[in-house]
């Protein structure tokens, strides 16, 4: 069958025009950066000057005995994404619950919860400087209520406590609309038997609806797991990394010591050891994933 | 029952409806405070203006050149889109139909680069831009999209190719019809509502990121929205009456689109959650 097969085989040209661009695009934009960035990342250069030696495997020492700054943007980065993932999706979990009881105005509720998410992190870092510099203090005078009116962007704690807020007052819609979707997709005969079997409100929630929906579950706690991983915009803008250093991210990190403390080697050091925490989680992730893609068809 | 279902409703909308209050009171002080002369913001942030000081938006509008700004990160983010689209349509279309042993090594490729983060690529990045001579430039920042954007677009894409019949193809084929031409008016009209979703996406992922243009685009002329209120910042650390209005005037074109096309993109968050 000639036909067929001059079908199945195109012209050397076509395969170029297709594929092509994107490869030569993917070359210079990832595999020849991260091939740069693992050179880099056993020398000593600072970015500016023209000598560069090679210092073998000390950057990395530097990193895991806690010479660098790493460890401690691991520890404010691993400390948020646990706050973040837990308040996220009980936050997100349960206004979705809330709007499929088909009240009025939903899809005003909706859009009013999913709207933080659109806005982005840097711009949302600094209303929420506002917030927390003039307005939380203001509200706390009003109330007469002490612990409001400290300076919240100023101590350890309430700095955490302050960035946790504002990524989860962002992050909450997500998790809403995806569980939306989920919880709207579950079949009303189920539910109605149950009913029928005498379980409230309360059992058909946690234990009929809930482990129906584990699949999204999932996927929402590890996109909840991974930004808070990524994070840099609203930590550069909400507290630059204040306190004293105390809230600097991984990415945060990163891109001081690069372009404010002049360790470049260091920095790309750095960044492979954030793209191995990185990989793993993603692995993680994408094996949950295919094994539950069935489910979630 | 009936009575008491609808109790329940009440009860229930009563407690939304005190959350979203709480939960958009921030964004309303924004608003409230963007309008008050410095001394009073600063002295009573809760309470109503006196005198609503209009000028304050214009001269946040001048200090952040809102026009200007708006302008270079609406180029960057249709081109950027634009580009990302296009590629990952005809890469997913031809890996999913020609399969050769290349179109495989490029699938595997744009799957362990959705593993990579770009604070891993950023730093050498720059120098590769230096070298092409692209670096503080439109084009440069938009390959750069184009490159970290493709893995997930190519998958959302990948997942709706699978679909197609490829019966079609086919018979157009017989007629005589290009590869080419098959692919941009048989192939591309059939995708395209999942290509919608690719692209107000991205859209919004572009128009509000910060570390792509921080790090490509160090340059006055080429400054966007997110840039531009960095820099504010940096100068009038405490000038909310400036900062305010410039904070809503650059908030407000996405949260109108968002408002505009709200069931498509939280459908478009649905199918990219799912696929991607």
């Amino acid at each position: 069958m000639p036909k067929k097969k001059s079908f199945n085989k195109p012209a050397l040209w076509e395969h170029i025009l297709f594929l092509g661009p994107a490869s030569i695009i993917f070359l210079v934009v990832i595999i020849i950066p991260f091939m740069i960035s693992i050179g880099y990342s056993f020398t000593d250069w600072n970015g500016v000057s023209s000598d560069v030696s090679f210092i073998g495997i000390r950057n990395f020492a530097d990193i895991f005995t806690g010479k660098s700054n790493f460890l401690g943007a691991f520890k404010f980065t691993f400390i948020i994404a646990i706050c973040n993932v837990i308040c996220m999706n009980i936050a997100g979990i349960a206004m979705a619950a809330l709007l499929t009881t088909r009240i009025p105005l939903q899809s005003g509720f909706r859009v009013i919860f999913y709207l933080p998410n659109v806005i982005g992190g840097l711009i949302l870092g600094f209303v929420w400087q506002f917030i927390f510099i003039n307005g939380v203090p203001a509200i706390g005078k009003l109330l007469n209520f002490e612990p409001l009116m400290t300076p919240w962007l100023g101590t350890e704690l309430t700095a955490y406590a302050a960035i946790v807020i504002v990524s989860v007052w962002q992050g909450m819609g997500y998790v809403m609309v995806i569980m939306i979707a989920a919880l709207t997709g579950i079949s009303s005969e189920l539910v109605e038997a149950a009913k029928i079997d005498g379980a409230n409100a309360f059992q058909i929630f946690f234990k009929l609806k809930l482990p129906l929906c584990m699949p999204y579950i999932t996927l929402c706690l590890f996109w909840t797991i991974s930004q808070a991983f990524k994070m840099f915009d609203l930590n550069y803008s909400l507290t630059k990394g204040g306190p004293y250093g105390s809230t600097v991210s991984l990415a945060l990190n990163i891109y001081n010591d690069a372009f404010a403390n002049n360790k470049y080697g260091l920095a790309t050091a750095e960044s492979l050891v954030f793209f191995v925490i990185i990989l793993v989680i993603t692995s993680v992730q994408m094996y949950f994933s295919r094994k539950k893609e069935e489910e979630l068809m | 029952m009936d009575k008491r279902a609808k109790k329940q409703k009440a009860i229930i909308f009563i407690i939304v409806l005190i959350l979203a209050l709480i939960f958009i009171y921030p964004l309303f002080l924004i608003v409230m405070n963007s309008v008050k002369p410095l001394a009073q913001i600063l002295t009573k942030p809760l309470s109503w203006p006196d005198v609503v000081q209009i000028e304050n938006y214009a001269k946040a509008f001048k200090e952040v050149n809102v026009l200007h700004v708006m302008k270079n990160t609406a180029i960057l983010t249709v081109g950027s889109v634009a580009g990302i689209t296009l590629l990952a349509t005809m890469t997913a279309y031809w890996t999913f139909r020609y399969k050769t042993k290349y179109s495989k090594v490029f699938e595997t490729f744009v799957i362990l680069s959705m593993l990579i983060p770009f604070a891993s690529l950023m730093l050498p990045l720059v120098q590769v831009m230096k070298v092409l001579g692209l670096n503080n430039s439109m084009f440069g920042t938009m390959l750069t999209y184009w490159g970290i954007g493709l893995a997930f677009a190519f998958f959302m894409m990948q997942s709706a190719v699978k679909g197609l019949p490829i019966e079609l193809e086919e018979s157009a084929r017989i007629d005589g019809c290009s590869r080419t031409r098959i692919f941009f008016s048989i192939i591309v009209p059939l995708l395209k509502p999942t290509m919608v979703s690719v692209i107000l996406m991205d859209m919004f992922w572009i128009w509000n990121d910060f570390m792509v243009p921080l790090i490509m685009m160090n340059n006055e002329r080429l400054m966007t929205i997110q840039l531009s209120i960095s820099r504010l910042f940096g100068q009038y650390s405490s000038k909310w009456d400036i900062a305010l209005p410039a904070l809503i005037m650059t908030m407000l074109p996405i949260v109108i689109v968002f408002i505009l096309l709200q069931k498509k993109i939280m459908d478009g968050v649905i199918a990219g959650a799912v696929k991607g």
